[in-house]
């Protein structure tokens, strides 16, 4: 079972936030971190944290071989090829090493603008429509995707994902998995997000009933409080986890690194 | 203006020079590029780095570029039209592979590769964005970048592009000043529960407002820290600058509450460049940015020209 990281993007002593991510960096991919997440957006919208997907840039920049991921994306509130050059960029800069979570989940109301869109949306529909179209941008050398949400045709969007991929996806809520895999087909991952040992099992079993055999092929990552990691092993590796994450609130120092990585 | 080798002097004090160019993800443009591109800028005696935005780009476009037509050098009071037209209508100038990285991303490499120099956007097209996240992202890129960037920000002129970025095209403007208005006032902490959910203690960046129709102009008066009009002649900036100072007095505030910057495409020799800038400065700008549309192969020597042609107080190599 592989370890990984989550934080929020402050710093969590004197240094600068960017002298701290790199310093955190660095150590983790030492320690033998396999990952680096950020924090989803609907954490960080009520939080004093920094923007996730520029704290994971100085983490991709400071680290050569770490999977970096976004653990909760709303593509219901952001427009669909805004959020694809982000990423695209994001995973140049890394050289291909971003992974994509996906919340869509109904967002907060900090999220939605005065304007935006009418009560009763259908937030996983908007999602897996965005979806389609940034995949349609990183694959396509003229993108064209047309279905509820987005419409366009003939565009050159660069740069484009390392080797024109789609990202890998891991989904947030089990129980939405049925309707995304009508949508996508099927996901790479599900993100367990916070979720205590009786949780966990509840939705290993409607990825089991969404599924069937293919369950096994889905990534599992469990996140649980840095505090926690240790306490959690045991059932992560009973449960078929393949990654346990430790979040922090913070960008965490070496020190906190080496005591969770023990 | 003065070019003694301290820069260019103008009736404001030392202007700010900056160079328009792009970072686009492209094998030639990669990070090693990147950074010994900004390095060199800032030896040569430049301010800053400033890139322009487009999300997507198109083989072809209804919509019509609107700076197909630049000052010359040597004669500023004179506009020559670069771009290239179509059926009567103004190109954007891109190659046919065009693309640009994410401007925050960007901003943060250069300035980690650099010491003093600014990186500015040249500009954001403001209303494809979320407020919301907009107000955290440009407080995140100030605090990495060491308070380093300024927004500046656009209207955008592709109806392609905001379709496309499933955005109104036609409410464009309205939405533009929405979001100036609902940025500073997040950043100003004066928002209840929502500001104290924004990362604190952070300076945030100088939002520049592009463009010089009445509107633009209004917004960099009366709500934006100032002024980012391009491709103007000496008499249209000074006709623009005016009516700011109007607006400044209405809004209670003055000349000194906003940065502005004239912005131009080079048409002409280099050697003349001092010929329009000092116009601009003598006017009272703060800072020029100019585009030069420099290669991989040449902009070593470009810089140094440039910098040689304005007297910039470079590094001796």
């Amino acid at each position: 079972m592989e370890l990984g990281i989550a934080c929020a993007f402050e710093s969590g002593s004197t240094a600068s936030l960017y002298d701290a991510i790199q310093a955190g960096a660095k150590a983790a991919e030492e320690l033998g971190f396999s990952s680096w997440w950020a924090l989803g957006d609907r954490e960080v919208a009520t939080s004093t944290s920094h923007d996730p997907t520029l704290g994971l840039y100085c983490v991709a920049r400071s680290s050569q071989t770490m999977r970096l991921g976004l653990a909760g994306d709303l593509l219901s509130v952001r427009a669909a090829a805004v959020r694809a050059k982000q990423l695209a960029s994001l995973d140049w800069f890394s050289g291909g090493r971003l992974e994509l979570g996906l919340d869509v989940g109904e967002p907060p109301e900090g999220l939605v603008e005065d304007d935006g869109p009418p009560e009763n949306v259908d937030s996983l529909g908007v999602s897996m429509d965005r979806l389609a179209a940034m995949e349609a941008l990183w694959t396509q050398r003229r993108g064209r995707i047309r279905n509820d949400t987005v419409e366009f045709s003939k565009v050159i969007a660069l740069p484009k994902t390392v080797g024109e991929r789609p990202l890998p996806v891991h989904l947030r809520d089990a129980a939405v998995l049925p309707r995304a895999l009508e949508r996508r087909g099927h996901v790479e991952g599900w993100l367990a997000w916070r979720l205590d040992e009786h949780e966990l099992r509840s939705g290993l079993r409607e990825l089991d009933d969404a599924l069937g055999s293919d369950a096994t092929k889905v990534r599992r990552t469990w996140f649980v409080d840095a505090d926690q990691v240790e306490a959690s092993r045991e059932v992560a590796l009973a449960a078929g986890v393949h990654e346990l994450v430790a979040v922090f609130e913070h960008v965490p120092g070496p020190g906190e690194l080496r005591k969770v990585s023990a | 203006m003065s070019t003694n080798g301290a820069g260019v002097v103008g009736s404001r004090g030392r202007v700010q020079i900056g160079l328009v160019d792009l970072f686009d993800g492209s094998r030639k443009r990669n990070l090693g590029f990147m950074a010994e591109f900004a390095r060199t800028a800032e030896n040569s005696g430049f301010d800053g780095i400033w890139m322009p935005e487009h999300v997507l780009f198109f083989d072809e476009y209804d919509s019509v570029y609107p700076y197909p037509e630049a000052p010359l050098a040597a004669d500023p009071d004179v506009k020559e039209q670069h771009n290239k037209v179509v059926d009567g209508k103004a190109r954007v100038e891109s190659a046919p592979e065009q693309g640009l990285l994410d401007m925050f991303q960007t901003a943060i490499e250069v300035c980690a590769a650099t010491t003093r120099l600014r990186f500015g956007s040249s500009v954001l097209l403001l209303p494809l964005r979320n407020p919301r996240l907009l107000a955290r992202e440009a407080l995140t890129v100030a605090e990495l970048t060491g308070g380093r960037f300024d927004l500046g920000v656009g209207l955008g002129w592709s109806a392609e592009e905001f379709a496309a970025c499933e955005s109104d095209f036609t409410v464009r403007g309205k939405r533009s000043e929405r979001l100036i208005n609902e940025l500073a006032t997040a950043w100003s902490g004066d928002q209840g529960d929502r500001s104290r959910s924004l990362p604190t203690g952070i300076t945030p960046p100088r939002m520049l407002v592009g463009g010089h129709s009445k509107a633009a102009v209004r917004r960099a008066g009366t709500i934006a820290d100032g002024w980012y009009p391009w491709n103007l002649t000496p008499a249209e900036f000074e006709e623009g600058l005016a009516s700011l100072e109007r607006h400044l007095a209405t809004a209670g505030r003055t000349r000194d509450d906003v940065h502005v910057i004239a912005g131009f495409r080079a048409v002409g020799e280099i050697a003349d460049l001092s010929h329009i800038v000092a116009r601009y400065a003598e006017l009272g700008v703060d800072g020029v940015n100019i585009s030069l549309r420099m290669t991989e192969d040449n902009y070593a020597q470009v810089m140094s020209e440039v910098a040689d042609a304005l007297g910039l107080a470079g590094l001796d190599t």
